[in-house]
């Protein structure tokens, strides 16, 4: 029959014994350190991130509210005077308006940009050939005036 | 009797089963006392459960006890840490922009407003333009030279937004005290 060396066997049984302490209760005890260690910095990581995220959300909304009048891009198209040529430059969120107007369009354009809160002449050129007076009523089609402009576009993320 | 040792370098040996037995022996107090570490580790785990319970509901999570929670709340962290920054990049771009339109606004949509509502000074735009830093204005005007000390309600408000030129290329008298010129108007925004 098999057997095995007295000493030997001590020797191993030792061993086995510190071995044994090492590798299981040990690397229990390291866990729960990690626990104790790990858990209480992340989770105050997360509540940093998370209050950080929900204060910058917060004055965003705010922010936000003071564009009260404003409007998106499809609804613009329709408010734009119909006499004035626009291109839309998405990406820029630019739309060049241009074109040959009767004074109440001049009117209608200046006063939809200057009363929605998401939009703003980057550049306005408005050139009266003939110096007629431009009143808010006057359509008459002699009396036609220039305007090119750059409308800055904002958009609003609700 | 005397007692003989007949085999005096004779190692002593233990039955492989015996050995086997011993190796249990030696490891059970490590399993034992890794059973009780277990027990309280599993008791912490819950613990850290119940005590962050707030905080683990905003992910809807529950800690496991491994390394993966950390993975798993760091992720969690490093996304609202990005969401906070691009709402940040949004705010300054959204403030950016209100801070642009105030001036022009405030400028384009009182000019045209006074154009609007004035009936003693009759203003006629030649031409206007306006790049968000710089405003001019060419315009014709004509008004009774007797009221003259409520005229000029344009360049009265302009002065205040920013620093004006005023320049007059032309000015001539009409009948009945009303006076015609035309003038040009230069306004500076940034260098106020």
């Amino acid at each position: 029959m098999f057997q095995v060396d007295k000493r030997l066997a001590i020797f191993t049984g030792i061993l086995i014994f510190i071995l044994g302490f090492l590798l299981l209760p040990l690397n229990r005890y390291k866990d729960i350190l990690f626990l104790r260690n790990e858990y209480s910095v992340a989770t105050k990581k997360l509540v940093k991130s998370y209050n950080d995220y929900i204060l910058q959300r917060k004055n965003f909304k705010k922010i936000q509210a003071s564009l009260d009048r404003s409007v998106d891009i499809s609804e613009l198209r329709s408010l734009l005077p119909h006499s004035v040529r626009a291109n839309f430059d998405e990406k820029n969120n630019i739309i060049h308006v241009e074109g040959t107007i009767p004074p109440k369009d001049v009117y209608k354009l200046l006063s939809l940009v200057t009363t929605t809160s998401n939009l703003r002449f980057e550049k306005l050129h408005i050139k009266n050939p003939i110096a007629i007076p431009i009143t808010v009523s006057s359509s008459a089609m002699s009396a036609m005036i220039n305007v090119v402009c750059d409308i800055k576009y904002l958009e609003v993320r609700r | 009797m005397r007692e003989l040792n007949l085999y005096p370098s004779k190692r002593k040996r233990v039955k492989f089963t015996t050995f086997l037995i011993y190796i249990l022996i030696m490891l059970l107090p490590s399993i034992v006392a890794y059973c009780i570490l277990s027990v309280y580790w599993k008791k912490e785990v819950d613990h850290y459960n119940i005590i962050y319970k707030n905080t683990l509901s905003i992910i809807d999570y529950r800690f496991k006890g491994t390394r993966q929670d950390i993975d798993v709340l760091n992720r969690a962290s490093e996304s609202f840490s990005l969401k906070a920054t691009v709402l940040k990049t949004h705010q300054k771009e959204t403030l950016d922009f209100i801070k642009a339109s105030y001036i022009s606004k405030k400028v384009l949509k009182e000019i045209f407003n006074l154009w609007k509502t004035r009936e003693d000074e009759w203003m006629v735009l030649k031409e206007l333009f306006w790049d968000g830093k710089s405003l001019s204005i060419d315009m014709y005007r004509v008004y009774d030279s007797e009221t003259a000390k409520n005229m000029k309600s344009i360049e009265s408000f302009l002065q205040k937004v920013g620093r004006l030129k005023s320049e007059v290329i032309f000015d001539a008298d009409l009948i009945g005290g009303v006076k015609l010129e035309r003038v040009v108007l230069r306004l500076n925004v940034s260098g106020r």
